[in-house]
């Protein structure tokens, strides 16, 4: 797996991944084929803000405002946690994933 | 999905599959099988190898209304499978129901038949994902075990899916036959740009028990797939994703089938029936309702049929005090009945199982068979079939013969 996130990544959904609500338990979670995980705690609030144009740094002050200035290297710890663990998941995507990426694309008639 | 799968484990802390939410009795995944038609002729075909004793297909509306009320029962995802589904007229319409319902829609299929225009409409439907089976690298390999040589449309269909931005699993269905092409499966899925690839070893029930000596590998083509599936995923990363269910039969646990009997899953078939999995039809004794009689919730929740192997309460010796029976489920009930003669035995692929030794049996007869390996194709049959027919494959030590589904396109 990779090394801990780099705060100037702005992490998205992954392609594929939805968010959803399930109805009989009012929990989140996302979906993506065949599976889907279940979002506790914080993380909803964290991957709410993964919306390709927050930097990590710029998720983590946005939750400090929200919840407890004092606790921002607390905070920080938890989101490079979760974001490395969707990350590893395929959950999230960053830009240097190239997911839209060419190179690799067979041609079509 | 439903085999011993040998993916990396761990969970995070701060989530959880499906999997773990056990107190709930709800299902997660409907499995709509929309057709059996199908071009293609599979030697490991999961449709049912008597055909004849299913009715009509559901129309479109009574599609749609499964799938509203499975949405109300909890279910989240819906799987469009068959058969080919690309046969039915009216996918477009369905997909866009399923979504409606904000239900994550797959699309399984073979890809054919598919043009551009038609991929973009199900995407304009809302599809979420599609799952793209390929039978080989190898074009007469390919040919031998579908019946037709398809390659090709396939790779244009993944160019596609890959253009449109539409997510892309590759299913290969690993076998005897193609098992030592492991690498190039893995790289051609790559280089189609896939978000997964799922090699799922086939299951030995219906067609591809009719043809498991023909299937069936041997031990060290396991170990070597399980070496080389390593290497892969040491060198993908995230690049793709790789899951990897090996047989059964070498394992010495058995598969979580269907993740338990009437837990998560519930598949309709083309007619309507409701089914714990795509192989209990072949059960005997147990009677299916049809959603055309029957509200969903009903089947899930009364029918004698998902209560039969459901939790622990039928489980025989040695399962019933087993502490794998939380994660296995006591194996496969339609294995334990196609091997044993009785659904309510413990899965003969268990070491723990009365019968094992019937696995331990086709296990040894797999190492005396003859290496199968880029042998010329039988020319492929199109011409359609009342009868399941009996097409020769010609290999370098014997000849093996492979009964296949007629064409039902």
């Amino acid at each position: 797996m990779t090394a801990s996130i780099d705060e100037d990544t702005r992490p998205r959904l992954a392609r594929g991944v939805r968010l959803r609500q399930d109805r009989l338990t009012g929990k989140f979670l996302l979906l993506r084929p065949e599976t889907g995980f279940e979002l506790r705690g914080s993380a909803l609030d964290i991957v709410r803000l993964c919306d390709g144009a927050s930097t990590v740094a710029g998720i983590v002050d946005q939750l400090a405002k929200q919840h407890d200035d004092t606790a921002r290297p607390e905070i920080a710890e938890d989101v490079a946690r979760l974001l490395d663990e969707l990350l590893a998941r395929r959950l999230i995507a960053v830009e240097e994933d190239k997911e839209d990426g060419e190179e690799n694309a067979g041609s079509a008639p | 999905m439903t085999g011993t799968e040998e993916n990396p484990p761990g969970e995070p802390a701060s989530e959880v599959t499906f999997k773990d939410d056990g107190d709930v009795l709800r299902p997660y995944t409907l499995v709509a099988e929309l057709t059996y038609r199908c071009g293609l002729r599979c030697a490991y075909c999961s449709n049912p190898v008597h055909l004849q004793s299913f009715g009509a297909e559901l129309d479109t509306g009574t599609w749609a209304r499964v799938f509203r009320e499975a949405e109300e029962l909890g279910v989240m995802q819906v799987t469009l499978t068959g058969g080919e589904p690309l046969l039915r007229h009216d996918l477009e319409g369905l997909v866009r129901e399923a979504r409606a319902l904000e239900l994550y829609t797959t699309l399984i299929t073979s890809g054919i038949p598919l043009e551009r225009e038609r991929l973009v409409r199900l995407q304009d439907a809302g599809l979420d994902g599609l799952q793209l089976s390929i039978q080989d690298t190898d074009s007469a390999t390919a040919a031998r075990i579908a019946g037709v040589d398809a390659l090709k449309q396939k790779a244009y269909v993944a160019a596609w899916a890959r253009e449109l931005g539409i997510p892309l699993t590759v299913n290969v269905v690993l076998h005897r036959q193609n098992l030592v092409r492991l690498p190039e499966l893995i790289s051609l899925a790559e280089s189609w740009g896939a978000e997964r690839l799922e090699l799922a070893h086939v299951q030995y029930l219906g067609w591809a028990l009719e043809n498991r000596a023909a299937l069936l590998p041997t031990a060290a083509m396991i170990g070597e797939a399980r070496a080389e599936i390593a290497r892969a995923r040491e060198r993908l990363g995230r690049r793709m994703e790789l899951l990897a269910v090996l047989p059964d039969y070498f394992s010495e646990t058995p598969r979580a089938c269907m993740e338990g009997w009437g837990r998560r899953y519930m598949v309709v078939v083309p007619d309507g029936r409701v089914v714990p999995c795509q192989a209990a039809h072949t059960l005997p004794g147990l009677t299916f309702e049809s959603v055309t009689t029957r509200p969903l919730a009903w089947i899930w929740r009364e029918s004698d049929a998902f209560a039969q192997f459901r939790g622990e309460d039928w489980m025989p010796a040695p399962c019933r005090t087993c502490d794998r029976r939380t994660q296995d489920f006591g194996g496969c009930r339609c294995q334990a009945f196609h091997l044993t003669g009785d659904a309510g035995n413990t899965d003969p692929a268990c070491s723990l199982a009365p019968h094992h030794e019937i696995v331990l049996r086709a296990r040894a007869e797999a190492e005396g068979a003859p290496a199968v390996d880029s042998a010329p194709a039988a020319p492929p049959t199109n011409d359609a079939a009342p009868e399941p027919v009996e097409v020769e494959a010609t290999v370098p030590a014997a000849r093996l013969r492979l009964r296949r589904p007629p064409v039902t396109g």
